[in-house]
C-alpha cells in the first residue's frame, strides 16, 4: 500500500507517467541493495544511514542491515518528549557534580539550541553561608557587652534578619555610655587613653537594661539579669567619679616618681648606724636598700675609719698622698659630670640647669642643716659635722678650679693664715669650715683634734668618742664663741658666685672643645697626601685644571701627556711614511730631546715614585709601525708559505700516491691501444661485475660539453658525468635507476694512477638515436646531476 | 555509498531528465519520513519495516558505578530488515 500511495502521489505532483515513476523508485531500491549485498551501507541525509552489521543467530554469522535516522528525523519523531533530560536519582560512588542548568532561552521557543549555566556545587552553597545573619553580631563586638548579645538572641526571627545601620550603632553606644552618667564620659575616655583597665572596671556599672528597653525598633522581650560583680557600685554619676579618680591614684601610686627619690636622697645623708627606730619605716627600709650609694658611703667611712673623718689627724706622707690621687679622681669625675652638663646647659637654658647640680643641692642642703640653732651639743652638731667631712660630698667650689688653680692659691693664701700643719692636709683646703672660720676659731677647733701621739696610742678603727674622751665642755664654750653658720656660709658660698664659677668653667670647656676640633682639623691637613698638594701647584701652573683632582684623577695624567705626543694622521701612505721617516731622523740624532720644552713638567718629572716605571709602558710602541719594511716580510712569509704548499703537494703526489695498477686504457681510445681491450676485459674481474661496474673501454664519438657520446661494438652510449670516487658514482646510479634510465657504471683507469668511474646510459645503434634520446631527457638529467654532485679532489687542479 | 552515487546509478537507469529525477529522489525520501511521523509505521517490501516505538520512562543503572539514572520517556524509529533483504545478503 505505502508503495503505491508514493508513486501516486510522486506521478500527481510531477505529472509523469506511473510506469516510469514505478521504474525509478524499483531503481533506487534495487540500487541499494546491491550496495546491502556488496556489504556497502548507503547514507541519505535527512533521512538515515544504513549499515550492514553482521550479527550471529544460533551460532552461525549472518549480515543484517540495521538503520539509524537523521538526528532531525529522530526529533521530528520524538517532538512530543524532546524537553525531557535524563535524570540522575542515586550518584552511587559517581563523582557527579550536583549541577543546576539554568536555560538562557525560554522553553518555549522551538527548534532553538539553549545555552546552560553550570554552576558547582561549592558554588551553590555559598551564598547560603552569607545568608546567615553575622552581621547583627557586628554591635556586640563593638560595644564588647556580653549583655546584648544575649538578649538579640532572645530577638523574634524577623528582627534577626533586620541589620543595624551603622548610625544607629553609634548611637546605642553614646546612648550606653550617656544614661545617667553624661558627665563620666570624658573622665572615662581620658582613662582609656592611659590605661584599659579603668574602662573595663567602669562599664559593667553601666544600666544595660535601660539602654536597650529605651532604644526605639529593639524592644527586650524579658529581663536578663546582670550579675553583679564584687567590688562595684551602682551607676550613680558621682560614684563613678570617684571610682575614675581612685582609679587613677591607683595608677599613680604603682609607678615611682621621682618625689619618692627625692625623699631618699635626702636619706642618703643618714648613716645607717644613726638611724633610729622611730625613723624606719617600711617603705624607708625599702629605700635605704635599694639606694646603694648612700650605704656604700657609710660603709666607706666605718671602713676608713676616724682618720678619714678628720683627716687633719694623719700627718704621714703616704696616706696624705693617696688622699690626694683620691680627691684628684674625684675632682676628675666632677669635671666629666659638669662636662656632661654643659652639653646639657647648651641644649637648654643654662642657668636653670646649673641650679640642678646635684652638689649644689648638697650644699644647701648641709647649709640648711648648719643654719639649725648652733644650741646644740657637740655631739648633736658632730654627725652632721661628720656628714660633711667627707670630701666626695662637700668639696663644690673648689671642685670647678683645675688642679694648678688650687695649688695656686695655696701659693696665694699668707702664710699666717695657714696652718703650721696645713701643709700635711690638703684636704683643709676642700673643707668650708676652715675658710668659714676664722683664723683664731679654727685655731680653737684644731686644738680640739688629739695629737698625733694620741692617735698613734688608739686603734685605727676606734669611734670618735674613743679618740675625744674628755674636753667636751671646752668643746662646747668653743662652739658658742663661734659666730653664726648663716652669715658665713651665705657671704662665701652664694649662687652668684656658684654661677660665675660654672658659666667660666663652661666657657673654658667650650674653648677648649673648640681648639681640639681646630687641632683636628690641622691634623688632618697637615696628614693629607703631600702629592696632593704638590699636584695642585703644578696644576696652578700649567693651567691645564683649576680645580683640585682625586686620587683617582691622578691616574689619568699619563694620558694627557700622550695627547701633547699625539699627532694628525696622515692624509696618504706617502705622507705617513715621510713622517716615519722623519721622525725616525729626529729620533737618530737626538734633536727630538732638544726641542723638548723644559717648562712643561710631565708626571714623571714631579712625582719619583713606582708608578714612574709604570708609566713609559703605555708610550706609543715604535715596532708595531708598518713599514716598507714590515711589508716586505709580511709578503715574503706568504710566498715562503705558498712554495711549502705546492712542494708539499708535489710530494703528495709522487711519492704518497701509488697507483694500484699500471695504466694500461687511454682514455682517447685510440687505435694504438685496441689490443688492450682483451686484457680489459680479463681485468674486469666477477666482483666488478657483480658491482654493475664494467671495464670495457670505448671510442669517444662526439662531445657535448660535459655530454659524451661513445661508441662500442657498434652500439652508442651517453656518458653523462664521471666521477672520482665510487660512492659518488653509485648515488648517481641509484638516481637514474629510481628514474627508470638505463644506466650503469664504467671504470677507466687513467694516466698518474688515477681512475675514472663514467656513468653511462643506455645503448643505442645510431648517435642520431642517442641524441634524440638525451635531448628528450636532457632536462631530468641535469636535474638528477645536481641533486648528486661529486666530491671535489685534488684532480681537479 | 552515498547520496550522489545512488542518484547516478538511478538518473543512469531512468528515463527523466535529471532535475527532474533529482526531484522525485528526494521527493520519495520526503515522503517515506512523512509516512513514519504520520502513521508510525513504513513497509517497504523488499528492503524492511521502519516503526516507531515507545519507550516509557525508565530507571536505568550503571552496574560499574552504581548510579540510577531516571530516562525520560522517548518515540523511537525502528528498522526491521525484511527477510528477503536477509536471504539476499546471505547470498
Amino acid at each position: 500500500m505505502t508503495r503505491i500511495n508514493i508513486i501516486k502521489s510522486i506521478v500527481l505532483k510531477f505529472s509523469l507517467e506511473e510506469t516510469a515513476v514505478e521504474n525509478f523508485i524499483d531503481t533506487v531500491t534495487g540500487k541499494m541493495l546491491e550496495a546491502f549485498r556488496k556489504g556497502k551501507g548507503v547514507n541519505i541525509p535527512g533521512f538515515g544511514k544504513f549499515f550492514v552489521v553482521p550479527k550471529t543467530v544460533s551460532g552461525v554469522k549472518v549480515n543484517t542491515v540495521a538503520f539509524s535516522p537523521a538526528r532531525k528525523f529522530a526529533d521530528s519523531v520524538n517532538d512530543d518528549f524532546s524537553d525531557l533530560v535524563p535524570e540522575i536519582i542515586s550518584a552511587g560512588s559517581l563523582k557527579v557534580k550536583n549541577e543546576i542548568r539554568v536555560a538562557e532561552v525560554p522553553y518555549e521557543i522551538e527548534g532553538m539550541d539553549f545555552t546552560y549555566f553550570v554552576f558547582d556545587e561549592a558554588e551553590i552553597q555559598e551564598p547560603a553561608e552569607i545568608q546567615e545573619p553575622a552581621e547583627i553580631q557586628k554591635p556586640e563586638e563593638v560595644s564588647g557587652q556580653s549583655e546584648t548579645h544575649k538578649e538579640e538572641e532572645t530577638l523574634p526571627v524577623e528582627q534577626e534578619s533586620f541589620e543595624i545601620p551603622e548610625d544607629k550603632l553609634t548611637e546605642t553606644e553614646e546612648f550606653d555610655l550617656q544614661t545617667g552618667e553624661d558627665q563620666v564620659m570624658p573622665a572615662i575616655t581620658a582613662v582609656a587613653e592611659k590605661e584599659k583597665i579603668t574602662v573595663i572596671e567602669t562599664k559593667p556599672a553601666l544600666p544595660v537594661k535601660q539602654t536597650m528597653s529605651d532604644e526605639s525598633g529593639y524592644s527586650v522581650q524579658g529581663e536578663v539579669p546582670v550579675p553583679p560583680e564584687p567590688g562595684l557600685i551602682a551607676p550613680e554619676s558621682e560614684q563613678d567619679i570617684l571610682i575614675v579618680d581612685k582609679v587613677i591614684t591607683e595608677v599613680q601610686q604603682e609607678s615611682p616618681e621621682p618625689e619618692s627619690l627625692v625623699a631618699d636622697e635626702d636619706r642618703d645623708i643618714i648613716i645607717p648606724g644613726d638611724i633610729s627606730e622611730e625613723n624606719i619605716n617600711k617603705e624607708e627600709d625599702i629605700i635605704l636598700i635599694d639606694v646603694i650609694p648612700a650605704e656604700k658611703a657609710g660603709m666607706d667611712l666605718e671602713a676608713v675609719g676616724p682618720g678619714h673623718l678628720f683627716p687633719d689627724v694623719l700627718k704621714d706622707e703616704t696616706t696624705s698622698y693617696e688622699i690626694e690621687r683620691e680627691i684628684l679622681d674625684l675632682l676628675k669625675e666632677r669635671e666629666d659630670l659638669i662636662a656632661s652638663l654643659n652639653l646639657f646647659v647648651s641644649v637648654s637654658a643654662p642657668e636653670k640647669d646649673i641650679s640642678s647640680v646635684p652638689g649644689e643641692t648638697v650644699i644647701e642642703e648641709v647649709i640648711a642643716k648648719e643654719t639649725e640653732p648652733s644650741e646644740k651639743t657637740f655631739e648633736e652638731i658632730l654627725p652632721e659635722v661628720s656628714e660633711i667631712t667627707p670630701a666626695e660630698e662637700i668639696i663644690i667650689p673648689p671642685s670647678f678650679e683645675s688642679e694648678e688653680e688650687i695649688h695656686h692659691k695655696e701659693e696665694i693664701r699668707p702664710v699666717e693664715e695657714i696652718h703650721p700643719e696645713e701643709g700635711i692636709y690638703p684636704e683643709e683646703e676642700i673643707y668650708p669650715e676652715e675658710e668659714i672660720y676664722p683664723d683664731e676659731e679654727i685655731h680653737l677647733e684644731e686644738e680640739i683634734y688629739p695629737e698625733e701621739d694620741v692617735l698613734q696610742e688608739l686603734p685605727p678603727e676606734a669611734g670618735y668618742e674613743e679618740v675625744f674622751p674628755v674636753e667636751t665642755e671646752d668643746i662646747k664654750e668653743s662652739i658658742e664663741e663661734l659666730p653664726p653658720v648663716e652669715e658665713t656660709t651665705r657671704e662665701l658660698i652664694s649662687k652668684t658666685e656658684l654661677d660665675e664659677e660654672v658659666k667660666k668653667r663652661i666657657d673654658e670647656l667650650e674653648q677648649l672643645a673648640r681648639l681640639r676640633d681646630e687641632i683636628q682639623k690641622e691634623a688632618v691637613l697637615e696628614t693629607g697626601n703631600k702629592e696632593m698638594q704638590v699636584f695642585e701647584k703644578l696644576i696652578d701652573e700649567t693651567e691645564t685644571e683649576t680645580e683640585t683632582e682625586t686620587e683617582t684623577e691622578i691616574i689619568e695624567i699619563p694620558e694627557i701627556i700622550i695627547r701633547e705626543q699625539e699627532e694628525e694622521e696622515p692624509a696618504s701612505l706617502t705622507d705617513a711614511l715621510q713622517e716615519i721617516d722623519h721622525v725616525d731622523a729626529v729620533r737618530q740624532t737626538g734633536a727630538f730631546e732638544d726641542t723638548k720644552d723644559d717648562n712643561v713638567k710631565s708626571y714623571d718629572d714631579v712625582f719619583d715614585t713606582a708608578e714612574q716605571h709604570v708609566v713609559p709602558q703605555f708610550l706609543t710602541d715604535e715596532g708595531r709601525k708598518l713599514t716598507p719594511q714590515s711589508y716586505l716580510k709580511f709578503f715574503l712569509y706568504l710566498f715562503f708559505i705558498f712554495l711549502l704548499a705546492t712542494f708539499s703537494f708535489y710530494m703528495y703526489k709522487k711519492i704518497l700516491m701509488v697507483p694500484d695498477s699500471p695504466s694500461l686504457v687511454d682514455t682517447t681510445g685510440t687505435s694504438d691501444h685496441d689490443s688492450l681491450k682483451t686484457l680489459i676485459t680479463g681485468i674486469d674481474s666477477a666482483e666488478m661485475q657483480e658491482e654493475g661496474i664494467s671495464m670495457l673501454e670505448d671510442i669517444e664519438v662526439e662531445r657535448d660539453g660535459d655530454i659524451i657520446y661513445r661508441k662500442m661494438n657498434d652500439e652508442y652510449r651517453i656518458q653523462i658525468s664521471v666521477f672520482q670516487n665510487l660512492a659518488d658514482a653509485d648515488k648517481f646510479i641509484m638516481n637514474l635507476k629510481e628514474k627508470n634510465f638505463e644506466a650503469k657504471i664504467e671504470r677507466a683507469d687513467m694516466p698518474m694512477g688515477r681512475t675514472e668511474y663514467r656513468i653511462v646510459v643506455g645503448t643505442f645503434t645510431t648517435l642520431d638515436e642517442a641524441k634524440s634520446y638525451y635531448n628528450s631527457r636532457s632536462m631530468i638529467l641535469n636535474f638528477i646531476k645536481v641533486l648528486t654532485p661529486a666530491n671535489s679532489g685534488l684532480y681537479l687542479m | 555509498m552515498n547520496k550522489k552515487s545512488l542518484f547516478n546509478k538511478v538518473y543512469i537507469k531512468s528515463s527523466f531528465d535529471r532535475e527532474t529525477s533529482a526531484k522525485v529522489f528526494d521527493y520519495y525520501f520526503e515522503e517515506l519520513k512523512k509516512i513514519v511521523i504520520c502513521d508510525r509505521l513504513l513497509l517497504m517490501d523488499e528492503i524492511g519495516v521502519f516503526e516507531v516505538e515507545h519507550r516509557p520512562m525508565t530507571t536505568v543503572k550503571d552496574l560499574k558505578k552504581g548510579a540510577e539514572i531516571l530516562l525520560p520517556p522517548k518515540d523511537k524509529i525502528k528498522f526491521r530488515p525484511s527477510e528477503s533483504l536477509i536471504n539476499a545478503l546471505k547470498d
